[in-house]
C-alpha cells in the first residue's frame, strides 16, 4: 500500500496530487472500445479530481465519454471496451493510503466491495435501472445485506430508515411496492435510497434527472443536495444540462470529445470561461428570465463520432478561434491557469506569441440579427388561424377479460386555444398533462372525443371544422397543418431515403411515383434546412440526431403549410445542435410567414422562441398569455412553480429566492381530484373552495387567462431576472 | 436561385463513408456475411438446391432403376489411378464384387474384387431423361463407361440392389420441394390475417386471435392420419402427399399471423407511421409501403426457418408411412428402408438419407438465424 503511494505521487505528472482532501481522482484514464471498425477511443486522457464533501460536476455533449469515465471509475465498461491506461485513484478515508481503482479485476472482489458499499451510482432511467420483478424494498435490503452483515428484520428497518431519508412518504407501503407503481421521481428516489445504503463516500450520479420533469427535478436536486449536507459524502454529477451544473457544482469538468477541456470552480466557468468550446456552450443555451429573443449563437457543425476523431485539437473544426497549422496538428496541452483551473486550449499557452483574438474576449463573429417579429397577415387580421373549442380526448380504461370500460383518461380535457397567424403558440406542461395529445388532436393524428377544431380556410369563406372530417375529407388540410416529431431517430422511416420521405405528401395518393419536379422541391428544401441536396438519396441511419431533425422539418414544410406543430422538436438533441435548429426554425417562420404551436417541457426554449404561452395542467390550460407578462407575472400557482423549478445556468441564482417545490406527483389523469385540479400540489389552497368549486379559465387581465380562484390576489413570483446584466 | 450561405450551424457531414450511402439491403447483406455459420448454412442450402434442380443429370441412375443381383451391395470406393498393374494407370474406375451365398442361410455377401475393374467416366451415359422437360438427353455427371457392363454403387445398393447415390439425389428433389407450396400458402395467409389483426386492431384482432388460438388447438397428427384416409385412392402419391401439406398449411399459418400482428402493434405505434399518415397516405399505403417493407426482413428469415420444420414433417411422416408412399422418392421414403434393426446392422449406409435431412436442416436454420440477427441493420 506505501508503495502505491509513492506511485500516485511519481505517476501524476499532470501536477494531480492525491491529496488527503481527494477522495477520487482519475489520472490521464483511457478507456478505449475496440470494435470491428476500429479503436473507438470513448475516454482519452482525462484526468480529474473530487475533492471530499463537494459536488464535481462533469458536463458535456453526448457522446464525450462522460459516462464512460463514470463506468471505468466503478469498473462497469461494457465489453468490448477496457481501461488502456491511466489510474483511477481511490481514497474513502484521509487516513489510508490510495488504492488504484483502474488496476482492479472488473469482476474481482475488492471493487465489488468498493462498488455500492464505498461508491453508490444512480443512473438515469429510474424505471430502467430497478428490476421490475422485486419489490422496493426487496432490492434494497439486498444492496444493503450485500455490504453489511445484518439479519432480514435488521436490514429492513435500515431500508425503511433509507426510504423516510430520501423522502419517500408511507415508506412502510412504500417497501412492498414494485416499481412500476411508482412514479419517475419516486423510483428515482429510491435508486438514490439503494446508492446511499451503505453510507458511500462518493455518489456518481449519470444524468439522474435528465428523464425527469422540472418539478420532479428540482425536488431530487434538493434531495442529493440535503444528503450531501448530511453524509459529508462527495458526489460525481453527471449531467448536459448547463442549469443543473449551476445549481449544484463546487467544480465543473466540461469535456469534449473524451478529453477535459476545463475544469474550475462553478463561478469561474461560468463567469470567466477560458476554453472555447466551454464558452460557446454557455452562449448557446436560452437562459431563462432574460425575455432574450436575439438569435442564439451556435458551435458550428456536431461532434464528431469518436470514430474519426479530428487530429490536433478535437475541438478545432468547430472552434471560433482555431488557428490553422497549430490547433489542426498538435494536441494542446492542458495549462494550469492557478486555483486549480486547468484548459487544454493553445490560446493559452505562455509560450505561444499572442494571438490575434484573445480567447477571453468575448468572439463577436456571428451577427446577432435582432428579432424583427413576423407584422400579422393583413388579409386575415385579428381572426385566428385555428381555434380550438371544448377539445375532449377520453381514451377509454378497460378492465377484465371482456374488456368492460372502467373509466376514461382524460388527457384534454375542454381545452379551448387561438392560435393567429404569424405567432408562435408555446404549451407546456409535466409530462402526463396531455399537451402531446392536444397536438395530435389539432393534426388529426387520433380523432377527438369531443369539441370543434375551427380552421380558417386560406381561402376565405367559413372556417371548416377538423374534428368532424373524415381522413378522406381532411387530405387538403393535412398539407396545411404539419407535425415536427420529438424523436429524430424513430419519425423517419428507416427503409426511405430522404427524398422519399420529404416527398411523401407531394407523391400522387393513387400512383404513388414522384417526378423530377418533386425533385427539384426537395433539393430545395434540403437546402433551406442546412442539408445538402446530394443527401437526397441516402437513408436516414446516415444522418446524426440534428441532421434527422432537419429532414423532420424539411418533411413538415415541403407542403408550404400555415401552422406547424412541432412537438418537443428540440428536446432530444444536444444543447449546440439545439440551437441551431432553434435559429432554423425562427428563419423559416420568417421566410414562410409560418405558425407554430410548439409543444415543450423546456420553459427556458419556450421563453426564447414564443410570443404566447399556454400552460397545460392535466387536460386543461390553467394559463394563457402573452410571453412576457407570463414569466414577469404569472397568475396561476402552478406556472409560479413551474417557473422556479426551471434551473438556471448562472450559479450566483442559486441561492437566492424562495422557491416554491410541488409536492406529490401528478394525480391520476382518470379520476382527477375534484375542485380545482391543481389544488392537492397547490402551495396556495385555500380551504373555502379549492376543493370543491372548479375554476374556469378567465381574463384575469386584458389578455392574460388563468384558472384560479384566486388569480388575482395572489402575488406569484415570476422568473425575471433580479439580478444585474451579467455574464452574457 | 444562389445557393445561400450556410450558416455556421449548418451541417457540414464528413465525406461519404461506405455505410452512410447503402441501401438497407446491402447493410443486411454485410451484417450477414460477418456471421459464419449463416454464410456456411447459405452455401449447403446453395448446394442442395443445386442437386435437387440437377438430379436427373448428377444421378449415376434414375430413381427406380434396379438390379436384383446387387441385394444390399456394400459401397465401392472411387478410385483415380491404378497401382495393380505395372507402373501408374490413370483413370477413374470402381472394383468390381466377389459374390457369394451362404449356403445354410441363403445370405449373399459382398467383397470387394481388387482385380477386377469396372471403368467409370465422367458425363457418361447412362438412361435418357428429360432435363427441365425440355430436351432429351442420357448424358450423367458420373456413371459406368460401358452402360450396359456391371453397374457400380458408390453409396451402396438397397434391398432391390437400387443404387443410394441416385435415389438420394433424386429424394433431394422431393423432399425439398414438395412442401413449399404449403409453407408458401401458410405464409401468405399469415401475412394476410396478421397484419390485419395487428393494423385494424379492435373487433377484427378479437376474431382473428380466436380463430388462430382455435387452429392452434387442433392435433395435427391425427388430422394427417384422417386426411391421408380421406384422400383418394387414385390419385398419385405425389399429388395425395400435396393436398395433404396444403390442408395442412391451413393450419400451419398461426404462428406466423401472431408474429406478424405483434410487429404490426409495434410498428403502428411507431412515429414514422403517424408521419406517413399525416402526408395524407391512405391506409393500404400505410400497409404495404411503410409497414410491411420494415418487416420484410424478418419474414425472409422466418420462411427460411420454416422451411427446415417442413422437411422434418415430410421425413418423419414418410418414415412412419402416412407421407409419401414407396414409387415415390424421397429421403423420408429412403428412411423407411431403414426401420429394421437388422436391416442397419447389415447395410448401414442405408442411413445415409438421414445425413443429407440433418446436413440440410442445420444449413437452414444457420441460414435463418444469420438472416434474423441481421434482418434489422438499424438495431440500436
Amino acid at each position: 500500500m506505501t508503495s502505491q503511494t509513492n506511485d500516485a505521487r511519481v505517476a501524476a505528472p499532470t501536477g494531480l496530487e492525491v491529496g488527503e482532501s481527494v477522495v477520487l481522482a482519475i489520472d490521464d484514464l483511457r478507456t478505449h472500445f475496440r470494435t470491428e471498425q476500429g479503436v473507438v477511443r470513448a475516454v482519452d486522457g482525462v484526468s480529474l479530481t473530487v475533492p471530499r464533501g463537494k459536488t464535481v460536476c462533469v458536463v458535456g455533449e453526448s457522446g464525450c465519454g462522460k459516462s464512460v469515465t463514470a463506468r471505468s471509475v466503478l469498473g462497469l465498461v461494457d465489453p468490448p471496451g477496457r481501461i488502456e491506461a491511466g489510474h483511477i485513484w481511490w481514497r474513502p478515508d484521509p487516513g489510508t493510503a490510495p488504492l488504484d481503482l483502474a488496476g482492479l479485476d472488473p469482476r474481482g472482489e475488492p471493487i465489488r466491495n468498493i462498488r455500492g458499499n464505498q461508491i453508490g451510482m444512480v443512473f438515469q432511467e429510474p424505471m430502467a435501472s430497478l428490476s421490475p420483478m422485486y419489490t422496493i424494498g426487496n432490492q434494497l435490503t439486498q444492496a444493503i445485506r450485500l455490504h453489511v452483515n445484518l439479519s432480514a428484520k435488521e436490514a429492513r428497518e435500515r431500508a425503511i430508515a433509507q426510504l423516510v431519508r430520501v423522502g419517500i412518504p408511507q415508506p412502510e407501503r412504500r417497501f412492498d411496492a414494485y416499481p412500476f407503481q411508482l412514479s419517475g421521481g419516486m423510483c428515482q428516489r429510491a435508486m438514490i435510497a439503494i446508492a446511499l445504503a451503505c453510507d458511500p463516500a462518493l455518489l456518481i450520479a449519470d444524468e439522474p434527472t435528465t428523464a425527469l420533469d422540472v418539478t420532479t427535478q428540482a425536488r431530487i436536486l434538493d434531495l442529493i443536495r440535503e444528503l450531501q449536507d448530511e453524509t459529508g459524502m462527495a458526489v460525481m454529477f453527471i449531467t448536459h444540462d448547463l442549469g443543473v451544473v449551476a445549481e449544484m457544482a463546487d467544480e465543473v469538468v466540461v469535456m469534449y470529445l473524451g478529453t477535459v477541456v476545463e475544469r474550475g470552480t462553478v463561478t469561474d466557468i461560468f463567469e470567466r470561461p477560458r476554453h472555447p468550446y466551454t464558452q460557446a456552450l454557455l452562449e448557446s443555451v436560452p437562459a431563462i428570465g432574460r425575455g432574450d429573443r436575439a438569435r442564439l449563437r451556435t458551435i458550428a457543425g456536431m461532434v464528431p463520432h469518436p470514430d474519426d476523431r479530428p487530429t490536433g485539437c478535437p475541438f478545432h473544426t468547430r472552434c471560433r478561434s482555431a488557428m490553422p497549422g497549430l490547433c489542426d496538428v498538435t494536441p494542446p496541452a492542458a495549462h494550469d491557469l492557478g486555483d486549480g483551473r486547468v484548459a487544454a486550449c493553445h490560446l493559452l499557452d505562455p509560450d505561444l506569441p499572442p494571438s490575434p483574438t484573445p480567447a477571453v474576449a468575448p468572439v463577436a463573429i456571428e451577427i446577432t440579427e435582432p428579432d424583427h417579429a413576423v407584422p400579422p397577415d393583413p388579409q386575415i387580421g385579428d381572426q385566428p388561424l385555428l381555434s380550438v373549442r371544448q377539445l375532449r380526448m377520453h381514451f377509454p380504461v378497460t378492465k377484465g377479460m371482456f374488456g368492460r370500460v372502467a373509466g376514461h383518461v382524460r388527457a384534454v380535457d375542454d381545452v379551448d386555444l387561438d392560435i393567429h397567424p404569424g405567432e408562435t403558440l408555446g404549451l407546456v406542461g409535466e409530462s402526463g398533462c396531455g399537451k402531446t395529445t392536444l397536438g395530435r388532436c389539432i393534426a388529426r393524428a387520433l380523432d377527438p372525443t369531443g369539441g370543434q377544431i375551427h380552421y380558417q380556410d386560406p381561402a376565405g369563406g367559413r372556417p371548416v371544422d377538423l374534428a368532424r372530417l373524415t381522413n378522406t375529407q381532411l387530405h387538403p388540410y393535412r398539407r396545411e397543418i404539419r407535425v415536427i416529431f420529438q424523436d429524430p431517430f424513430g419519425s423517419l422511416n428507416p427503409r426511405k431515403t430522404l427524398l422519399q420521405i420529404i416527398a411523401e405528401p407531394l407523391r400522387n395518393r393513387w400512383s404513388g411515383r414522384a417526378d423530377s419536379a418533386i425533385e427539384d422541391q426537395v433539393a430545395e428544401m434540403l437546402r433551406r434546412v442546412g442539408l445538402r441536396p446530394e443527401y437526397m438519396r441516402r437513408y436516414p441511419h446516415a444522418f446524426s440526431g440534428g441532421e434527422r431533425q432537419r429532414v423532420n422539418i424539411a418533411r413538415a414544410l415541403i407542403t408550404n403549410p400555415r401552422l406547424v406543430i412541432a412537438d418537443e422538436a428540440v428536446s432530444a438533441l444536444d444543447v449546440s445542435v439545439r440551437a441551431q435548429i432553434l435559429n432554423l426554425l425562427r428563419d423559416l417562420q420568417d421566410e414562410y410567414r409560418l405558425t407554430y404551436l410548439f409543444i415543450s417541457h423546456d420553459l427556458s426554449v419556450v421563453e426564447h422562441l414564443c410570443d404566447r404561452v399556454a400552460v397545460m395542467y392535466l387536460g386543461k390550460i390553467v394559463e394563457q398569455t402573452d410571453t412576457g407578462a407570463l414569466y414577469a407575472g404569472p397568475r396561476h400557482p402552478y406556472t409560479e412553480a413551474l417557473l422556479s423549478a426551471v434551473p438556471r445556468p448562472d450559479p450566483r441564482l442559486r441561492d437566492t429566492g424562495a422557491r416554491i417545490r410541488l409536492g406529490d406527483d401528478l394525480p391520476d389523469p382518470a379520476d382527477p381530484p375534484p375542485g380545482c385540479p391543481f389544488h392537492t400540489r397547490c402551495p396556495h389552497r385555500r380551504l373555502t373552495r379549492c376543493d370543491t368549486e372548479a375554476p374556469r379559465l378567465q381574463d384575469v387581465t386584458a389578455g392574460h387567462a388563468a384558472s384560479c380562484h384566486y388569480a388575482g390576489e395572489l402575488a406569484l413570483a415570476g422568473a425575471a431576472h433580479t439580478r444585474g446584466e451579467h455574464g452574457a | 436561385m444562389t445557393q445561400p450561405t450556410p450558416e455556421p450551424g449548418a451541417t457540414v457531414a464528413a465525406e461519404p463513408r461506405a455505410t452512410s450511402v447503402a441501401p438497407p439491403r446491402k447493410l443486411l447483406w454485410w451484417r450477414f456475411r460477418k456471421h459464419r455459420l449463416a454464410m456456411a448454412g447459405l452455401v449447403v442450402t446453395g448446394l442442395f438446391c443445386f442437386v435437387a434442380v440437377f438430379a436427373d443429370f448428377l444421378a449415376p441412375y434414375d430413381s427406380g432403376h434396379f438390379n436384383a443381383d446387387y441385394t444390399y451391395a456394400p459401397p465401392q470406393a472411387l478410385k483415380v489411378v491404378d497401382t495393380s498393374g505395372d507402373g501408374w494407370d490413370w483413370g477413374l474406375y470402381v472394383n468390381g464384387y466377389l459374390s457369394e451365398r451362404d449356403p445354410d442361410t441363403l445370405e449373399q455377401t459382398f467383397t470387394v474384387d481388387e482385380s477386377t475393374r469396372i471403368p467409370v467416366r465422367l458425363f457418361a451415359r447412362g438412361p435418357s431423361y428429360e432435363l427441365f422437360g425440355l430436351f432429351e438427353t442420357d448424358i450423367h455427371l458420373i456413371g459406368p463407361a460401358d452402360p450396359d457392363g456391371q453397374p457400380m454403387y458408390l453409396l451402396g445398393a438397397d434391398r432391390l440392389g437400387r443404387d443410394l447415390v441416385s435415389r438420394i439425389v433424386h429424394g433431394t428433389r422431393v423432399s425439398m420441394s414438395v412442401g413449399l407450396v404449403g409453407v408458401a400458402v401458410a405464409f401468405v395467409l399469415g401475412i394476410v390475417l396478421g397484419g390485419v389483426s395487428g393494423y385494424v386492431g379492435g373487433r377484427t384482432d378479437t376474431v382473428i386471435q380466436r380463430m388462430v388460438e382455435f387452429f392452434m388447438s387442433l392435433p395435427t397428427l391425427p388430422l394427417w392420419l384422417g386426411l391421408a384416409a380421406a384422400i383418394p385412392r387414385d390419385w398419385g402419391p405425389l399429388t395425395r402427399y400435396f393436398a395433404i401439406t396444403v390442408v395442412l398449411s391451413f393450419v400451419a399459418w398461426t404462428g406466423l399471423a401472431r408474429e406478424v400482428r405483434g410487429r404490426f402493434l409495434s410498428l403502428r405505434e411507431e412515429d414514422f407511421v403517424t408521419a406517413a399518415l399525416l402526408d395524407g397516405v391512405g391506409r393500404a399505403g400505410i400497409i404495404f409501403r411503410h409497414i410491411l417493407p420494415s418487416l420484410t426482413s424478418h419474414l425472409i428469415a422466418t420462411l427460411t426457418l420454416s422451411i427446415p420444420a417442413m422437411i422434418l414433417a415430410e421425413t418423419a411422416l414418410s418414415f412412419l408411412g402416412l407421407g409419401l408412399q414407396p414409387p415415390v422418392v424421397s429421403w423420408g421414403v429412403l428412411l423407411q428402408e431403414a426401420q429394421q434393426i437388422r436391416v442397419i446392422s447389415s447395410a448401414p449406409w442405408l442411413l445415409l438419407p438421414g445425413l443429407a435431412v440433418v446436413s440440410v436442416v442445420l444449413a437452414l436454420n444457420f441460414l435463418g438465424d444469420g438472416l434474423r440477427d441481421a434482418a434489422d441493420p438499424y438495431r440500436r
